[in-house]
């Protein structure tokens, strides 16, 4: 045993989506974990159509996929392995198991979870013993709690609080890359964003830069790509600089002199400073005379619009859960697929080539042509990449921080 | 009669049900009196002055944000020169203009709601009151019904249907605020029901609608505005709920419980954005219930001083 | 006397009845539905359509009414959709914490409010009198969400006394509490300050007055019990609403109240948990409202005789 096993109360910034691991099964499939995003589950296995898997001895697993896929590495960190008796029994999911540096000890909905350094555990046994998450809803309590001492740990405040605690001598606050993301999709089924030249323009009246600056601050930067650059498959793309006079040439030519109505869908929450953002956009849009009504919606509201493609724009955060392009964007952007009613041969063809192919080389080609064409033609605006930010007290030491907004405390010690 | 009357809608005749009898008083007092409570109700117009004229001397412009002025103190001068008396929100507007349009949001919401819930009310509870019967029965289990429903998650159902805006945002509160209109109602009715003049009325031939009309309504405005001035402060405060939970007023016609909610993430850092139309909310609210106590004191003979 | 309590009795059913038939249809008629919320923004018609089967879901409105209703009449609830649990046991756990809280709240509530509205009324037009009728104002007008931020920043993060949010220890409680007590000690303060000044105009506390009896023993012997009527009826009707604020002070405080519980269901549109929810709210209301009823049989002797 390494070290003490100390306490540590952690503050997780998604906490209440914890209990959504605890969900049914679907068509066998186990759920899989949910997070802050509303579009990560893929509409079919990520395994592909048909896959076997077998586990010829007790420490091997194979999976036999039915065509060549060149993301089973990446969609492997989906999988959910669990005992063959039991799991389809009432219960079996109130009660994980793992073989993780901690296993679950108890929960208390919307209150805590607490989990344990696991015995049995591969690795070196983590030092600090006992994980506490708590659900903090609110963002001047979660706030209120790390300055106190509360909580030693959280993660996903907004912008605007961490000046105030970067004041503060206890705490330290760490920012990393994530793999989440902003879009501002267009329904290219609708008039007027079935033209290309639209949607270029809306992309064109941003003023992304000073948004960046005076809002995001560290929790955002300007997006480069439709997917982020912790993401394999991304390449840099040319950037939409703030160019309203284009914009405003560009709708003229699409035969929208003097710009249109329409309006955005969107659910309060869904990523940090998201109402300003919305604010700010339409506030840039209306300079080059589109007028975009705010349609803040309840979840279901928003998810049964979303499911329907009734909507105009829908302006969301996104996570690529695998880190891996397919993920992202075979599931959104293909005909098949249907999301935003953008439909392009050339794109369906090269995301499937992408997926098929298992020379990973090949496939960043095929993602940055991909890319390109999603970016080029405008399916959506990708305004910023997303960074978590970390705020912990200093006596937490050796925490490294991972894109996928899932930290790590098997590494962590506490100092005295 | 039928002894339908609960015991819980007795509770309610201890609002006085007529005007004082000026019979015993000298004119002049009675004028006096009516002088302090206009005194009372000035505040209330000053409040409704502003709101008519504020944003027009003051325009509001929910459109434009100017990021690099947000979040600046009170009387912080802006980049264009301009200077932001009640300082600007998280985006940059300016509060002074924001807080002048949520004076004509919220008590826009505060009135409709209430009139509507009043009307609502005061046909169910007229009806109710006055057929008696099955029909008051009915009516009036309808009123538990809607009572032992938790309002704020109707409140929560409806606006999750009928999705965001002023007007709806009216049509939810008043759908959870109608019953406590309807019970005094009721219990109104049901009291002038057997007073002389109604009884007199109907002994010379009197048909119902004429006798509600010209005896019953009439005597029983007096409660319900009483009652509707402490309502309408709860209005207000059951939408600032609302915001709160995500479902008030857009965001281009913000009320001030909305404004209220969305800068309470600021609370540490710029305060102003969530207090100061938290302030002009709780004094409007505290106008109109002074006035109504002044009101209430005012109908009610038992309530006068020698 | 008999008639009287049986007649309650059938009433308490009827809401019942009633406000379960209303949530089954509304929580129906929300947008957005139970399989594809769970299922996520990727699911297609395919799989949603599946898991409606498997939850039941495809059935006819009145086959699923039928039911719902005659599982509910004999206690089973089924299961929450989300969680594949028994309903009962989820509520089950947030009772306890919503109950601490609701009667700290109306303990606290009623300590404050009561020596308050005493003082006011026996002082009645006085500056004590103003200054407990602008307080209780104040108290009813400041929206539960700010105060209780507000109250954060000051206890916790400022003068670091009370811990911020959390369920945890018992000094967790006095913030909430605080926050959820603060309107009802308005809407008290007022009812017991008018409750006593009406009762003290009346013959018998004059007469008592005028045979000598000291004052404070008319408050206890006379002025109290009548005083108590008007009270207790509006803490029975004011549940729902603290239970409106409750939901709202749970989620400022991350206290694991059955608010929270309710309001999360309706987001995931858990159809079960959500009607089961509500009917423990709504049959916890009639039951104190019953119990309300019949207080007035032992407070006032008048409803006895009917």
């Amino acid at each position: 045993m390494v070290g003490r096993r100390q306490h540590v109360d952690v503050h997780a910034a998604r906490g209440r989506h914890l209990a959504r691991r605890h969900a049914v099964h679907v068509g066998g499939c186990p759920e899989l974990p949910a997070t802050g995003d509303r579009s990560r589950r893929p509409a079919r296995s990520p395994l592909g159509d048909g896959h076997r898997i077998g586990t010829p001895d007790d420490l091997t697993v194979t999976i036999t996929c039915s065509e060549p896929l060149g993301t089973v590495p990446a969609s492997a960190t989906l999988l959910y392995i669990t005992p063959a008796a039991g799991t389809n029994e009432d219960g079996f999911f109130d009660n994980p198991v793992g073989l993780g540096p901690y296993k679950f000890s108890s929960w208390e909905r919307d209150s805590q979870i607490e989990l344990v350094a696991s015995d049995t555990y591969w690795g070196d046994a983590p030092a600090v013993g006992t994980l506490v998450f708590r659900d903090i809803p609110e963002v001047a309590a979660k706030a209120t709690s790390i300055e106190t001492g509360e909580i030693d740990f959280t993660w996903g405040l907004p912008a605007d609080q961490l000046p105030i605690l970067a004041e503060n001598p206890d705490l330290v606050i760490d920012s990393t890359p994530s793999y989440a993301y902003y879009f501002n999709w267009f329904n290219s089924s609708r008039e007027p964003f079935t033209d290309a030249r639209v949607r270029q323009a809306m992309n064109y009246a941003l003023d992304r830069e000073t948004l960046a600056n005076d809002l995001l601050q560290n929790v955002g930067v300007v997006a480069t790509a439709p997917i982020p650059p912790t993401i394999f498959g991304w390449s840099e793309q040319t950037p939409y600089t703030y160019d309203p006079e284009r914009a405003m040439s560009l709708l003229a030519e699409a035969g929208y002199p003097d710009g249109f109505d329409t309006h955005v869908i969107w659910v309060p929450g869904s990523g940090p400073q998201d109402r300003e953002l919305v604010l700010s956009f339409v506030s840039n849009w209306a300079d080059i005379g589109v007028n975009v009504e705010s349609m803040e919606m309840e979840q279901g509201a928003w998810l049964e619009k979303l499911l329907a493609l009734d909507w105009d724009m829908d302006f969301q955060t996104n996570t690529v859960r695998t880190g891996d392009a397919d993920f992202t964007l075979r599931r959104l952007y293909t005909s098949s697929a249907n999301r935003t009613g953008y439909a392009n041969p050339e794109l369906d063809e090269l995301l499937l080539a992408a997926a098929a192919e298992s020379d990973q080389d090949m496939r960043l080609e095929l993602y940055a042509q991909a890319n390109k064409i999603i970016w080029d033609d405008a399916v959506g605006i990708f305004p910023f990449d997303l960074q978590t930010n970390y705020v912990m007290n200093t006596k937490i030491q050796g925490f490294e921080p991972t894109p996928s907004t899932i930290p790590n405390f098997a590494t962590v010690t506490i100092a005295e | 009669m039928s002894a339908i009357t609960t015991a819980a809608d007795e509770q309610i005749d201890y609002i006085p049900l007529t005007e004082s009898d000026p019979g015993t008083r000298s004119r002049g007092k009675r004028r006096k009196r009516q002088i302090r409570l206009v005194l009372w109700g000035v505040p209330i117009i000053v409040f409704i002055l502003i709101a008519i004229f504020g944003p027009m001397i003051v325009p509001y412009d929910s459109v434009t944000v100017r990021t690099g002025d947000r979040l600046k103190s009170p009387g912080t001068v802006l980049r264009d020169g301009s200077t932001a008396w009640l300082g600007t929100d998280q985006v940059g507007r300016d509060m002074l203009a924001q807080v002048l349009q949520g004076a004509r949001i919220s008590l826009l919401v505060g009135a409709a709601t209430v009139v509507l819930a009043g009307l609502i009310g005061m046909f169910v509870g007229v009806i109710a009151g006055y057929r008696g019967g099955f029909l008051d029965s009915l009516l009036m289990r309808l009123a538990d019904i809607q009572l032992a429903f938790p309002s704020i998650i109707f409140a929560i159902m409806i606006a999750a249907v009928i999705g965001p805006s002023v007007v709806n945002v009216i049509i939810t509160l008043a759908i959870t605020r109608w019953v406590v209109f309807a019970r005094i109602s009721r219990a109104a009715v049901l009291s002038v029901k057997e007073q002389e003049f109604v009884t007199a009325a109907r002994a010379i031939g009197a048909d119902a609608p004429r006798q509600l009309t010209r005896h019953i309504v009439p005597s029983i405005i007096a409660p319900l505005i009483v009652i509707a001035t402490v309502e309408i402060g709860l209005v207000i405060i059951a939408e600032a709920s609302l915001s709160f939970l995500g479902l008030g007023t857009p965001p281009s016609q913000p009320s001030w419980g909305q404004t209220i909610a969305q800068g309470r993430d600021y609370l540490n850092n710029a305060w102003w954005i969530s207090t100061i139309p938290g302030i002009a909310l709780c004094l409007v609210v505290i106008s109109v219930g002074v006035f109504g106590d002044r009101l209430r004191d005012y109908l009610d003979p038992r309530m006068q001083k020698g | 006397m008999a008639h009287y309590i049986l007649q309650r009795l059938l009433y308490a059913v009827f809401v019942l009845w009633g406000a379960l038939t209303v949530i089954f249809l509304v929580v129906r008629i929300l947008p957005g539905d139970p399989a594809s919320m769970m299922l996520g923004a990727g699911a297609t018609q395919t799989e949603i359509d599946a898991l409606r089967q498997n939850l039941g879901l495809d059935a006819s409105l009145p086959e699923q009414y039928v039911s719902f209703m005659s599982e509910a009449a004999r206690l089973d609830f089924g299961e929450s959709l989300w969680l594949r649990r028994p309903v009962l046991d989820s509520i089950g756990e947030r009772i306890a914490a919503t109950g601490r809280l609701a009667i700290a709240a109306v303990i606290l509530a009623v300590a404050i409010s009561f020596p308050l509205g005493i003082v006011a009324a026996l002082r009645q037009r006085g500056p004590i009198d103003y200054a407990v009728s602008v307080l209780s104002l104040i108290g009813q007008s400041v929206p539960g969400f700010w105060l209780g931020i507000m109250l954060i920043l000051i206890f916790a993060r400022q003068l670091r006394w009370l811990p911020s949010a959390g369920s945890q220890t018992p000094q967790h409680l006095i913030l909430p509490a605080i926050t959820l007590a603060l309107p009802l000690v308005g809407v008290l303060t007022r009812l017991v300050r008018s409750g006593l000044l009406e009762v003290m105009h009346e013959d018998y506390i004059r007469t008592a007055r005028a045979k000598g009896i000291a004052p404070h023993a008319v408050l206890t012997r006379h002025a109290m019990r009548n005083m108590l009527i008007p009270v207790i009826t509006v803490l029975g009707i004011q549940l729902g609403n603290l239970l409106g604020g409750a939901v709202i002070v749970e989620t400022v405080f991350g206290w694991p109240g059955i608010g929270r519980l309710l309001v999360d269901a309706i987001t995931k549109r858990d159809y079960p948990l959500v009607q089961a929810a509500i009917l423990f709210i709504t049959t916890t209301f009639v039951l104190i409202n019953l119990i309300v009823d019949l207080s007035y049989v032992y407070l006032d002797p008048r409803i006895r005789l009917r």
